[in-house]
């Protein structure tokens, strides 16, 4: 694993116009340093906290998420890995664990799919300054992909995708057999991921 | 392509989206380990299930977030050394043949240093300061500041600049801006109530409404 010290710490440049990197970021936030802390959280509490309302659904418990999900990145900061993903993509993984926790330990009413679905479809979304992987319109394009996957495929995605479903907690709940759900998760995984080489 | 590859490369979407457990889970890793092309199979359901995260929408975080994220997560900041305090220790050191003479100057300075840490213990607080409100040049009140359980301010505004002003915020070092709710002037020009941050993390508290359309302001850090 590549130590996260290893990655140049520009702090300087929190207060000046160039934007620090987002690895930059974490460092300066995981060395306790309040002006890069504070510059970290602040680049990604709108994006924490959105994800946490999106699957909590309620805002104390979103924001309880989302401050935990701070303390444990500042706690777990050096197993960050920059060649295995995005300091993004770790951060919203942690958010969508722990409230998938949240929901199952206070058996939250279960959400409908299609509303989470239906605010995914929605681009509100303000790029990061070191923002790498989909470009906007790409983006744009999985929402639409997504918006095109017939409904159970959909229902089935984002029950996985972002409530942490297995395949057959979902057959369960949706009363189909377990097969039938694996093969739409799939599929419908697999139709975006086609899309998503289209951009490559 | 060997019967382990089928099956992880079947369950690679699964394994991306973090939905298989157990057993199946274990043999899955353990073979990812040892399998280039599977693991390469699996980063690629990865990246798209990353994305899909990243399609969340994001959300104004509430008022004081940060705050609270910094206070609980990062050591807690040195008390600032207290002026009163470093008035009555710089003299201490200073030679033995002036003690005397330092000593009767100082020593109203330790009798006040001494209730003042008397005062705080008892409320289980930590300072107390006191700021000049300000409009442009013009000292136009005073701005008290309590760090204790809870932390409050109580602001005073002389009687010649109280008319129309009607808001109040802290503006903290950060840059967060937090709307104290409770804020009304009484007929005697005071008000306060609980702040939901620690004094030392705030720059500026700020009212608004005066009909010139100048705030007046109090730096805490002056």
């Amino acid at each position: 694993m590549e130590p996260l010290i290893a990655i140049p710490l520009r702090m300087a440049n929190v207060e000046k116009d160039v934007d620090p990197s987002d690895e930059a970021l974490l460092a300066g936030f995981a060395t306790g340093d309040p002006r890069t802390a504070a510059a970290f959280v602040r680049r990604f509490q709108g994006r924490v906290f959105g994800l946490a309302l999106t699957i909590v659904r309620q805002p104390a418990l979103a924001e309880e998420v989302a401050q935990e999900t701070f303390a444990r990145v500042y706690r777990h900061a050096g197993n960050f890995d920059a060649r295995k993903g995005r300091v993004s993509t770790w951060l919203l993984s942690i958010a969508r664990n722990l409230a998938i926790d949240v929901t199952r330990m206070k058996r939250l009413d279960p959400v409908d799919p299609e509303v989470i679905a239906a605010e995914i479809s929605i681009d509100n979304q303000v790029p990061g300054a070191d923002e790498v992987g989909l470009q906007p319109d790409e983006r744009e394009q999985l929402r639409s992909a997504i918006g095109d996957l017939p409904d159970d495929q959909r229902r089935a995605l984002v029950l996985s995708a972002y409530m942490g479903r297995t395949a057959r907690e979902i057959s369960d709940l949706d009363d189909v057999p377990l097969g039938t759900v694996k093969t739409r998760i799939r599929t419908a995984m697999l139709k975006l991921r086609e899309e998503m080489e289209v951009f490559e | 392509m060997n019967p382990r590859c089928r099956e992880t490369r079947e369950m690679a979407a699964d394994l991306a989206l973090g939905i298989v457990d157990g057993e199946e889970r274990g043999r899955a890793l353990q073979h990812l380990a040892d399998c280039p092309d599977c693991r390469a199979e699996v980063e690629k359901y990865s990246d798209l299930a990353d994305e899909l995260l990243l399609l969340a929408p994001q959300r104004e975080a509430p008022v004081g977030f940060e705050s609270r994220v910094l206070n609980e997560v990062l050591p807690a900041p040195q008390p600032k050394r207290r002026r009163r305090l470093r008035l009555v220790l710089a003299p201490a050191a200073a030679a033995v043949a002036a003690a005397a003479i330092v000593l009767a100057i100082v020593a109203p300075d330790l009798r006040l240093a001494s209730h003042y840490r008397h005062t705080l213990d008892q409320a289980n607080g930590k300072e107390f300061e006191s700021y000049a409100l300000r409009e442009g040049d013009t000292d136009v009140g005073t701005v008290f500041s309590y760090d204790g359980s809870p932390s409050w301010v109580h602001i005073d505004v002389d009687p010649a600049h109280r008319a129309g002003v009607t808001g109040a915020e802290l503006v903290t070092d950060d840059g967060s801006q937090i709307p104290l709710h409770w804020f009304h002037l009484d007929a005697s020009g005071g008000s306060g109530g609980s702040i939901p941050v620690d004094p030392n993390r705030v720059s500026v508290l700020r009212l608004s409404g005066a009909p010139d359309g100048q705030p007046l302001v109090a730096h805490f850090s002056d």
